[in-house]
C-alpha cells in the first residue's frame, strides 16, 4: 500500500473532530434584519455575526438597537414561521434558513407577538 | 400490528423510572423522602414541577417559594426545559445504551428495557435559579408551551420547506396536538402529528434531526453554578471529555439524496459530521449515534424514523456516546 493512502485513511485527531465536526466553514455570518408590521426600522439592517454565537446574542443586539427598556418585549421569527429558542446558534441557523445569493438568515421582528 | 405503528407504540410508551431528591440547601429536615416517578421518554421534566412543589412543600426551608423557583440537576448539570427526558438522559446519565448486537431474542430485550433500570437520581433545587442557562418557567405554562410550539415549527418548517402546515392549524387542533402531549393522549396527539406527516398537496423535504455531541466547552461555558452558589468547574470523565457540555449540529438533510439514493442514519451523519463518519456505512471509531436509549443502526432509514421515533416536536434528537 502506497504511503500516501495510507496517511488519508489515518483517523484525524479525535478530539479535534468531536470539537469541530459539523461547524460552518466561515467564522462570520450575515444576518438580515426585517421590521414586521409597525416596528421600527433600524440604520443599518444587515450585519454580520459570529457564527458560534448563540441566538439570544442576535435578540440582545436587535433589542439594543431599538434601545428598548427591560420590562419591553422583542418578538423574533425565521421565515415568518418560528421563534428559535434562545440557546440556538447563530450557525444552524444560518445552515438551514439562508437565504438569496448573498446567503443571508433573514430575521424578522416583532414589538408584539406576530405569528401564534 | 405492523412494524410503523409497533415501533410508534414504544417509542409513546418507553418511560424513564426518576429519583428525585430536595436539595440540602433547600430543606428542613434531614432525611426527606425522595420522590419516586416514571416519566415517558417523550415528555418534558417541566410537567412535573406543580407534583413536585406539592410533594416537598412542608420539607421546604422556605415554604413560600413556588413551583417555577424549582429547577432539576443531575451532577451540577441543570437540565433544560425544552430538552424531553428521554434526550436528557441519553446526554448525561451515562446509562450504557442497548445495541442490537445484544439483542439475540430482540422481544424480549426491547422489553425488559424499562424494566430493572435503576431510577436516574436526580436533585430538586429551590434556589440560586441558574438564570444565565435556564429559562424560567411560569405557573401558566406559557413558556413551556412556546418552547414546544417553536420546535414543532421549526421542524415543519425543515421538513416542507414553508412551515405552512403548521401555520394553517386551527387554533383548536394546535391546542388539541399540546393537550396530547400534556395528557399522555395518543390518539389526540397523533391526530395532528399525522397532518404534519402527510402535508397536502406538498412532499417531504428535509429531515428534522439535531445532532448533540459531547465537547470541550469555551471557558466562559465550563462554569457551572454550583449549588452552594459557587462558581465549579465541571468535570471530565475518564475520556477527557467535559461532562455535561454538548454541541448542537443541525443541518439540511434532504429526504432522498441527489442520487434518489435512501437517506440512512449513516448517510446523514457523513454528510453533517464528514470527519467522524469517513463513509456512509462504516461506523464512527470514537462515538456512536443513541435514540430513545437505543444504538441506532447506520442503515436505518431515515423517512421510516421521522414517521416513527420522532420526539413529539417533531425532531430525531440523536444523542452521541463516547465508545
Amino acid at each position: 500500500m502506497a504511503a500516501s493512502t495510507m496517511l488519508t485513511t489515518l483517523p484525524v485527531d479525535a478530539k479535534e473532530a468531536l470539537a469541530t465536526d459539523g461547524k460552518v466553514h466561515v467564522q462570520k455570518v450575515r444576518i438580515h434584519l426585517v421590521a414586521i408590521g409597525s416596528a421600527p426600522r433600524m440604520s443599518t439592517m444587515v450585519f454580520m455575526m459570529t457564527a458560534s454565537n448563540r441566538f439570544e446574542v442576535v435578540v440582545r443586539q436587535i433589542r439594543n438597537k431599538l434601545k428598548l427598556k427591560p420590562h419591553e418585549s422583542v418578538f423574533c421569527y425565521i421565515g415568518n414561521v418560528f421563534s428559535p429558542a434562545l440557546d440556538e446558534s447563530v450557525e444552524n441557523l444560518w445552515r438551514c434558513f439562508k437565504q438569496g445569493q448573498k446567503e443571508e438568515l433573514y430575521v424578522g421582528y416583532a414589538l408584539s407577538q406576530a405569528f401564534g | 400490528m405492523d412494524v410503523t405503528a409497533l415501533l410508534r407504540e414504544r417509542v409513546w410508551s418507553a418511560s424513564i423510572p426518576l429519583e428525585i431528591s430536595l436539595h440540602t440547601a433547600d430543606c428542613a429536615s434531614y432525611n426527606a423522602v425522595p420522590y419516586l416517578v416514571h416519566v415517558p421518554r417523550l415528555s418534558y421534566l417541566a410537567f412535573l414541577l406543580p407534583k413536585l412543589h406539592a410533594f416537598f412543600h412542608t420539607s421546604l426551608i422556605y415554604p413560600s417559594v413556588l413551583p417555577t423557583d424549582a429547577w432539576l440537576e443531575y451532577d451540577h448539570v441543570p437540565l433544560k426545559w425544552h430538552y424531553p427526558l428521554g434526550l436528557l438522559y441519553d446526554l448525561y446519565s451515562g446509562a450504557e445504551p442497548a445495541s442490537s448486537h445484544d439483542a439475540s431474542a430482540e422481544h424480549a430485550h426491547v422489553l425488559s428495557l424499562d424494566e430493572g433500570t435503576p431510577p436516574w437520581k436526580l436533585t430538586l433545587h429551590f434556589s440560586n435559579y441558574p438564570k444565565d442557562q435556564l429559562v424560567q418557567l411560569d405557573v401558566q405554562e406559557k413558556h413551556i408551551h412556546d418552547l414546544f410550539i417553536n420546535n414543532v415549527k421549526e421542524a415543519d418548517f425543515l421538513r416542507n420547506g414553508t412551515g405552512k402546515t403548521v401555520m394553517s392549524l386551527s387554533k383548536e387542533d394546535s391546542e388539541q396536538l399540546w393537550e396530547g402531549v400534556k395528557q399522555r393522549d395518543f390518539r389526540r396527539f397523533a391526530r395532528i402529528n399525522n397532518k404534519f406527516l402527510n402535508p397536502q398537496g406538498a412532499t417531504l423535504r428535509h429531515i428534522p434531526m439535531r445532532l448533540y455531541l459531547p465537547h470541550a466547552a469555551s471557558p466562559q461555558a465550563e462554569q457551572l453554578i454550583s449549588p452552594s452558589n459557587r462558581v465549579q468547574e465541571v468535570g471530565t470523565d475518564e475520556k477527557g471529555v467535559m461532562t455535561g457540555s454538548v454541541r448542537v449540529v443541525q443541518g439540511l438533510v434532504p429526504l432522498s439524496s441527489s442520487s434518489r439514493q435512501r437517506q440512512t442514519v449513516g448517510t446523514a451523519l457523513h454528510t453533517l459530521l464528514p470527519n467522524l463518519f469517513r463513509n456512509t456505512r462504516g461506523p464512527c471509531l470514537i462515538a456512536a449515534p443513541v435514540l430513545h436509549g437505543a444504538i441506532l443502526p447506520l442503515d436505518a432509514g431515515l423517512e421510516e424514523l421521522i414517521r416513527t421515533t420522532t420526539y413529539v416536536d417533531g425532531w430525531l434528537h440523536i444523542a452521541f456516546i463516547m465508545l
